[in-house]
């Protein structure tokens, strides 16, 4: 072996010298670039994350701040507009306010969900019959769309005889289950659109039911279905 | 010291020239000396470049680290703030949820808009003609009427032309008596 590096003539030994580091540099180059990089891409990557979760989290406070108070009366109007369970008590307390503020006769009454629900949202079929003069019993229609819960005429038979009207009537409520989750801390969250500000103030107007129907629960700490009562 | 004569000659002969005292089997060309001496300088550059590279890339590792270390003590504080306004989140993701629903129930057809309009249909008549029978849906309304004058048949005729809201009109009866006046049945769709 020692005889074989002898042989080796002397510029091949003094070329592989001077190459041998070269090569070693270039290789060192590639291992060290190649981790640097891969560790650096790492760490900027974390801080993209971190910096986006930042700036949703700045966002997120700024709006749960400024919509504390909106939110707090809001849900509470939003609630009794459309509860979240069968609100066959209120509405027939509601048509039955109505009738008398309209000077009109209201019986039959009777009440039964509707199994068709679509989108979460179900509604109850309310009947009755209503008897009085037939601008009092349009006052009273056009009234169904102003109390709370939302209520609308589904239909309407109306006989008029010498300006006496015997209307037969079924108005639809509807009520739909609470939402089952909250978004995640870093999940964004965005303030009341404009025509939900404007949907919020129509519903204010509604008339509320002397019947009382319990708040969604707002406790703190992280609930499995924190709108459950 | 007194050199041979032929060394004397040959070391003149060569004083224009190099002189090479190296054994042969040491000498390399000139060609690749200046390479080996190339490769020498550029080894060195190099290992400068790579001192400084490892050196640049270490620090920048370090000062991307401390700012990762910032900016997730910042989130985490952050996160602390928010799970602290949890009450008005829920509330607010109630009130969205809600808002959206009453705006989708809102959409859906009613026969309320239907009622409170058909008012229209009745402008410019007389007391004396009466409406015997009304049937309102979401999508129809059915009028049965007792007409005692032309005056109102055709007050009536053209609100059925100027309304707007239903662009389908069957009269589906239409009598007449001389005591009694215009027995008229309509149908009203949006179909």
């Amino acid at each position: 072996m020692t005889n074989m590096v002898e042989n080796v003539p002397e510029s091949d030994k003094r070329v592989l010298k001077s190459i041998a580091p070269l090569f070693i540099i270039v290789i060192l180059f590639i291992i060290a670039g190649k981790f640097a990089i891969t560790q650096i891409t790492n760490v900027r990557g974390q801080i993209s994350v971190a910096k986006k979760n930042q700036s949703v989290l700045t966002d997120k406070l700024k709006t749960l701040r400024s919509v504390a108070l909106v939110s707090e009366s809001g849900s509470s109007i939003a609630l009794t507009a459309l509860p979240k369970s069968n609100p066959s008590l209120q509405v027939i307390s509601q048509l039955k306010m109505l009738a008398s503020t309209n000077l009109v006769i209201i019986e039959g009454l009777r009440s039964t969900v509707s199994d068709g629900s679509t989108d979460e949202i179900s509604h109850v079929k309310t009947s009755f019959n209503l008897i009085g003069p037939r601008d009092a019993v349009t006052a009273f229609i056009k009234g169904v769309d102003t109390i709370a819960p939302i209520t609308f005429v589904e239909k309407m038979d109306l006989v008029e005889d010498t300006g006496f009207g015997s209307a037969s009537i079924t108005t639809k409520t509807y009520f739909a289950s609470l939402p089952k989750t909250i978004p995640t801390v870093t999940q964004p969250i965005t303030d009341l659109t404009a025509s939900e500000k404007d949907l919020l103030t129509q519903i204010g107007k509604l008339s509320q039911s002397v019947i009382d129907i319990p708040a969604a629960s707002s406790t703190s700490g992280i609930n499995a279905n924190p709108f459950g009562l | 010291m007194v050199l041979p004569l032929v060394l004397q000659c040959a070391i003149n002969k060569n004083m224009q020239e190099n002189l090479n005292l190296l054994p042969q089997n040491l000498q390399i060309s000139k060609g690749l000396d200046s390479v080996l001496k190339t490769s020498k300088a550029l080894g060195v550059i190099l290992i400068v470049v790579f001192i400084v590279f490892s050196l640049g890339t270490g620090a920048f590792f370090i000062y991307s680290k401390i700012t990762l270390n910032n900016v997730q003590t910042n989130v985490e504080q952050l996160k602390s703030q928010v799970k602290a306004q949890e009450g008005s989140e829920q509330q607010l993701v109630l009130l969205k949820d809600r808002l959206a629903k009453i705006s989708s129930i809102k959409s859906t057809p009613n026969a309320s808009k239907n009622i409170i309009n058909m008012d229209i249909l009745f402008r410019n008549m007389s007391p004396s003609s009466t409406m015997n029978q009304l049937e309102v849906t979401p999508t129809k309304i059915g009028v049965s009427m007792l007409i005692r004058s032309n005056e109102d048949l055709t007050a009536f005729i053209k609100n059925l032309k100027t309304n707007e809201m239903f662009n389908v009109v069957n009269l589906t009866s239409l009598g007449y008596s001389m005591n009694a006046g215009y027995s008229v049945i309509v149908s009203l769709s949006n179909k």
